[in-house]
């Protein structure tokens, strides 16, 4: 195809820019080139991309609409984005008739139509199969004046004379004047292009998304988090997995993209206006700020300054807007946004933004630095307690510094402070003082004695300690022990001395089966044990259900220790008297009739698939920052937690383990060990 | 350059700059000193710090000035903004007088007709004689200024001054002992910045130095430039006698000019020395109805006459036409000296003290009654010139004995913070830490005269309280200066104004809770420079894992906000560590000791 050979034979001069403007590697551009000789192998094609390719192509894409799809070509493959080497390319395109330049009085411009079918074919079928359109930020204004066929057609005749054969106008191969009048006049060797038409009488202005709303969108789209539709924005599958994501990951990849997008659009005089903007901490409408870039940038940068936008949105950002919508639920919890109101805003003139520290830091680290001071990327420690942290610090040393210190002020150069509180906290999380200690080692003068003492000290204030649950099976003598342990009942399980093991609570049926599967004779039941657990947490248990009874001949039975033994036991293996509380020593539980099973607790919340998915990442996160509560709180650990499954169901967990995407514990209902996925999981409910 | 204006009205200013010094002094002039640790100072815009530049003749053009003129980035619109609006907010309102009135006069008479109208202020204007011209009632210069500030509208005083009774006084060129002496450049600065050429624009103010600059010197120099009479204000009876003794030492004033004003002694002399405390001493009122407030608190006065009944003393401020009065430790000015400031506006005024920072958040009233800040030089400054000590603050931690843990642990409030500040175990560890500075003097001092004397009789050292004799107490601070005796046990009676000068080695055994005052006045008591050139010590002991852990932080972060290197030690381990850091952040300050010291705990 004739693209596919212009692009092969684009100068290097002229990819080069291409390339660090879209951020598609060399790989990426050979991947591009190869694909677009056949759309039909597209489809496939994608699918099997490297990653770096794919995301390149992601980034490429993600802002366009199959009724932008020729702007876009326009902008990233010929204009380059104004940058250098843009005039060649159209050069290039024009001498091999790629490129139609009918010159009108609009100095609107269409692709050759051998070509239209490709990339149409390759926008909407392949990699915007089931977009909509939306309209990032900056180019709405450009694209409601510039769509009118009529006066495409118009344009035509009057500057050629005639309509080129073959070329059938619609609205959406209509490509916005959006370049450098400049560099496209030089390029085609006319001394100026005439203004843009005025707005056509009667044309429908473009109904789209808020410019304020679009360009976070965008990153979203860009990270395949949400997709479009007319009107509408859903979440999609990727949504819960990134906002299950730490922190950290989610803000090193919004900064991936957004390095890979803007790097080189960021120069300085327009970061510095972003910078000088928004720096005060201020609420900013987006509008004004894109005012206020727009002194900074060429005419032919106007689209960079979109990009800065969806920069300062997707890294800085705190959108009332995000508010508005599905956002509200994506980017909230996922922190890549605070909403600036607590309620939500239909509106969009209400939309604001303003920088996070983050964007403060990853905007004034793109400056070119005029004198920055000597902790401008290592922080700096002084003995009052405050570290100071410049705009080129790491990301990772800021997000360690945003765990043990509290921040006490943000603009070029942020304090935070540590305090006993906050190294506690740290510390309570698993922080590592040592981590922090290091971290803090670059500071010029290295880290003031007293500062360093008292960060050990306060840090050396937190006890981690752990309470469980446990079984204790206890043998007779060693001999008999060692046959049980030949059984591998006990896998997983502690050995806290020759004749006894310790049973995870949520193992102890699987062990119990195992060796009355062996043979072994154990005494008591495990209905027993599970009552007397229940019966600690002062709830009914079912005791209808048979004790298993296994008798194994010959082999001596392996009885549960008495509460007195037990103490006993604890203390022969180093445990005090203060050790955890076990099983056996609560006060025994005698139902006296049967409970039936806990009727679906009523004031659940009923949610409709679509609301559930407009409140689940919400309800989700909620969820689980009460259920780390509760581990973390140790004097709650045990107590029932009441879940609610998105199915109607209710379980009563006992929870036992928690990690990124389910929760495990014992019900209480079912009388069954659970794991419950997150995602499965639609409110807390009162047990 | 070393500045970052950030737009939080901080600036942050890089102390390794070389330029540092240059912008530091720039920045004194219009912007408050918050922190100066050892790497960035920390400083902050205020209206306050910009009024106080404003009256020092320094505009919104010229701060705006320094800020870029320093700073590495643009100076941030907001911070220009607040520039122009404070700073010119000075001097928009002007009190003059003219044929025995006092009048506020300026050239937006909508101003002043939105000050007519407020309530606050409208009880001491007169009348509007004129558009742009209020007449202000009688007796009521203080408290027009001090209600105006409050609704943000500084006001230019340029009333001017009765001269006062006027007293021939020149500085000697050498002591009476003989010892040659002048003023210090930064202390005749001083002293011309406050009196402004004898003009209306100077004659009150504020001299910020650090303890041990030598401010009873400043204040000598103000009399100098005043001659007419002073009354001299300072915080207790030891502090008076130091400028008793000062001026007879150093100016041509004999003993029968010269006299004090105190719980002992009443003499009114053309120059009297009183303290705050016996301004403040109250009648014993009868009882009777309206004496109490519905709190059951003593309802306070609310104007200067009610005042000097329930204050007899206050009528010192009368009982002379003085021509000067000045406030020593002015962050120490108790309520209703400030209300009989309020009546003495046409005398000048002279404000010293070693912080601005005042407890009780009354800033604004030392700035509208005592005068703007006129001069200040940080503590680092002098430091570098060797006008004061070198200073290095230990906390040493020591354990609380498990015999007293059970007791510690049902205690709560102050019996708690008692408990642990009385630690015993702190007693053997100051006499190791004597043994430590063998050759220095060593001032012990703590908060509870129980504990202080059970050190007093464990190390055989005088002890002096509150309760010892005025003339036991000179005997003792001489005894000290000379030499003669090498430690003294002190209570917080000497936190003040003791001019010990060859204490090198402080030792805190309990402290205030967590008074940053009291603790820059107690490091203050060794920061005197040494004869020999010897950096001063001040260990700090601290019960560990006990409640006095939390107060000594926030007395730590004090320190280390002026800028004091701070180490902290657990007292058992401390050999271990100097071994360790031996030649870095070594404990001992007095040089290589191979004295076995820190058996405590072992």
């Amino acid at each position: 195809m004739k693209l596919a050979d212009a692009l092969r034979g684009l100068p290097e001069r002229s990819l080069g820019p291409y390339r660090t403007v879209a951020g598609l590697p060399a790989a990426g551009i050979a991947e591009l080139v190869a694909r677009l000789s056949d759309p039909e192998r597209v489809a496939h094609a994608v699918h099997t991309l490297p990653p770096g390719p794919l995301l390149a192509l992601r980034i490429l894409w993600f802002h366009t609409a199959p009724n932008m799809a020729p702007w876009l070509f326009h902008t990233v493959f010929i204009s380059n984005g104004g940058a250098t080497g843009a005039d060649r390319a159209v050069e290039t395109l024009v001498e091999q008739a790629i490129l139609v330049p009918p010159l009108s009085a609009g100095g609107q411009y269409v692709i050759a139509e051998e070509i239209r079918p490709t990339l149409l074919q390759l926008v909407m079928r392949e990699w915007l199969p089931t977009s909509g359109f939306y309209l990032p930020a900056g180019e709405v204004p450009l694209q409601i004046h510039a769509t009118d066929p009529a006066a495409v057609v118009s344009d035509f005749v009057r500057v050629l004379g005639v309509l080129p054969a073959g070329i059938r106008v619609r609205q959406q191969d209509i490509l916005p004047y959006q370049a450098d009048q400049r560099r496209l006049s030089a390029a085609l060797d006319r001394s100026a292009l005439p203004a843009l038409p005025p707005l056509v009488p009667g044309a429908i202005p473009w109904e789209g998304y808020a410019p304020e709303v679009g360009p976070l969108f965008s990153v979203a789209v860009a990270f395949g988090l949400v997709e479009a539709r007319e009107g509408v924005w859903t979440d999609s599958s990727h949504v819960l997995e990134w906002v299950n994501l730490p922190p950290e990951v989610q803000w090193s990849g919004l900064l991936q993209v957004w390095a890979t997008l803007c790097a080189t659009h960021l120069d300085d005089p327009l970061a510095r206006g972003v910078y000088d903007c928004l720096r005060s901490g201020v609420w900013c409408r987006p509008a004004a700020l894109a005012r206020w870039l727009a002194q900074f940038t060429t005419s032919g940068q106007h689209r960079l300054v979109a990009a800065v936008h969806n920069v300062i949105v997707a890294f800085g950002v705190r959108v009332g807007a995000l508010e508005w919508g599905h956002a509200a639920s994506v980017a909230a919890p996922a922190s890549a946004a605070d909403g600036g109101r607590p309620e939500p805003v239909p509106a969009p003139e209400d939309c604001a933004v303003r920088l996070r520290p983050e964007a403060a830091h990853a905007l004034a680290g793109n400056m070119t630095p005029l004198d920055f001071p000597r902790f401008d990327e290592a922080p700096l420690a002084q003995g009052t307690f405050e570290i100071l942290t410049g705009p080129r610090t790491p990301p990772a040393l800021v997000w360690l510094l945003e765990s043990w210190a509290e921040r006490e002020a943000v603009d070029r150069f942020t304090t935070y402070r540590l305090t006993r509180r906050s190294v506690g906290a740290a510390a309570r999380r698993a922080g590592c003082a040592e981590d922090l200690l290091n971290a803090l080692a670059g500071s010029p003068g290295g880290v003031p004695q007293n500062v360093d003492f008292s960060i050990r000290e306060w840090a050396a204030e937190v006890v981690h300690l752990t309470a469980e649950l446990a079984l204790i099976l206890r043998c007779a003598d060693e001999t008999a022990a060692e046959r049980a342990a030949r059984t591998g009942a006990f896998r997983g399980c502690e050995r806290l001395g020759p004749t006894a093991w310790r049973v995870p609570a949520d193992r102890a049926g699987t062990v119990w089966r195992a060796l009355t599967d062996a043979g072994c004779d154990v005494e008591g039941n495990l209905q027993d044990f599970r009552d007397r657990l229940a019966g600690r947490l002062h709830r009914p248990v079912r005791t209808d259900a048979p004790p298993p009874q296994l008798p194994w001949p010959g082999v001596p039975h392996l009885p549960l220790p008495t509460p007195t033994a037990h103490r006993q036991s604890a203390a022969g293996h180093g445990m005090g008297e203060k050790a955890p509380a076990q099983p056996s020593d609560v006060r025994p539980h005698t139902p006296t009739r049967t409970v039936p099973r806990p009727e679906p607790v009523r004031n659940a919340p009923r949610l409709s698939p679509r609301s559930l998915g407009d409140t689940l990442p919400v309800v989700m996160r909620l969820t689980r920052r009460e259920v780390c509560r509760a581990l973390q709180r140790g004097m709650r650990l045990g107590r029932p937690v009441g879940l609610a499954d998105t199915a109607g169901g209710t379980h009563v967990l006992i929870v036992q383990d928690l990690t990124a995407d389910s929760v495990a514990g014992y019900c209480t209902c079912c009388h069954e060990d659970h794991r419950l996925p997150l995602r499965t999981i639609a409110a807390t409910v009162r047990p | 350059m070393p500045l970052i204006v950030q737009s939080d009205h901080t600036l942050l200013l890089e102390v390794d700059n070389p330029h540092f010094a240059a912008a530091r002094d720039d920045l004194l002039a219009f912007a408050e000193l918050v922190r100066s640790p050892e790497h960035v100072h920390t400083y902050r815009l205020t209206p306050l710090s910009l009024w106080n530049a404003a009256a020092a003749g320094a505009g919104p053009e010229d701060v705006l000035a320094a800020l870029d003129r320093w700073g590495k980035f643009s100076t941030p619109d907001n911070i220009r903004t607040t520039v122009q609006d404070q700073a010119r907010r000075f001097g928009r309102i002007t009190l003059v007088a003219d044929s025995g009135d006092l009048y506020l006069t300026s050239a937006e008479p909508l101003l002043l007709d939105e000050v007519w109208s407020h309530k606050s202020v409208r009880p001491h204007l007169a009348a509007r004689v004129a558009p742009g011209r209020i007449r202000v009632r009688p007796l009521a210069r203080g408290h027009v200024k001090q209600a105006l500030l409050k609704v943000g509208h500084p006001v230019l005083d340029r009333a001017g001054y009765t001269p006062g009774t006027p007293l021939p006084l020149q500085l000697l060129p050498a002591t009476r002992d003989g010892q040659a002496w002048s003023l210090r450049a930064y202390q005749r600065e001083a002293v011309e910045a406050f009196w402004g050429g004898g003009g209306p624009a100077g004659g009150s103010g504020v001299i910020v130095l650090p303890c041990g600059a030598g401010k009873t010197l400043v204040g000598i120099g103000a009399m100098g430039q005043a001659q007419a009479q002073t009354l001299i204000l300072c915080a207790n009876t030891t502090s008076v006698h130091q400028w008793m003794q000062e001026i007879l030492q150093r100016t041509n004033l004999g003993p029968d000019q010269v006299g004090e004003y105190t719980g002992a002694v009443k003499e009114i002399y053309p120059v009297t020395v009183a303290t705050y405390q016996i301004l403040t001493h109250r009648t014993r009122r009868r009882r009777g109805a309206g004496d109490e407030a519905p709190s059951g608190r003593r309802p306070q006065p609310t104007t200067a006459a009610e005042a000097e009944v329930e204050f007899p003393h206050l009528r010192l401020f009368q009982e002379r036409n003085w021509g000067l009065v000045i406030y020593d430790e002015v962050h120490l000015l108790p309520a209703p000296v400030f209300r009989v400031t309020a009546d003495i506006q046409a005398r000048r005024r002279l404000g010293l003290t070693a912080t601005l920072l005042r407890e009780d958040g009354r800033e604004e009233d030392v700035f509208a009654l005592i005068g703007p800040k006129k001069f200040e030089v940080p503590w680092r400054v002098l430091e570098g010139q060797g006008w004061i000590a070198t200073a290095v603050c230990h906390e040493l931690r020591v354990d609380l004995p498990a015999a007293l843990r059970p007791a510690y642990s049902v205690l709560d409030g102050a019996d708690r913070f008692r408990l642990a500040a009385e630690n015993p175990v702190k007693i053997e560890l100051v006499r190791e830490l004597l043994l430590r500075h063998p050759d220095e003097r060593i001032l012990v001092i703590g908060h509870y005269i129980d504990q202080l004397a059970a050190l007093a009789s464990a190390l055989q050292a005088p002890l002096l309280t509150g309760q010892t004799p005025q003339r036991e107490r000179e005997k003792l601070f001489s005894a000290f200066r000379a030499g003669e005796i090498s430690v003294l046990i002190v209570s917080r009676v000497a936190n003040f104004a003791i001019d010990l000068p060859d204490a090198s080695v402080a030792i805190e055994v309990s402290g205030l809770y967590g008074s940053r005052q009291e603790e820059a006045q107690r490091l203050g008591r060794i920061l005197r420079p040494k004869t020999d050139g010897r950096p001063a010590t001040f260990y700090a002991l601290v019960s560990r894992d006990t409640v006095e852990q939390d107060f000594a932080h926030k007395r730590q972060l004090f320190l280390t906000e002026q800028g004091y290197r701070y180490v902290i030690r657990h007292a058992e381990r401390a050999a271990e560590d100097e071994v360790a850091t031996r030649g870095g952040d070594a404990v001992t300050s007095a040089g290589d000791n191979d004295v076995p010291l820190w058996r405590i705990g072992r």
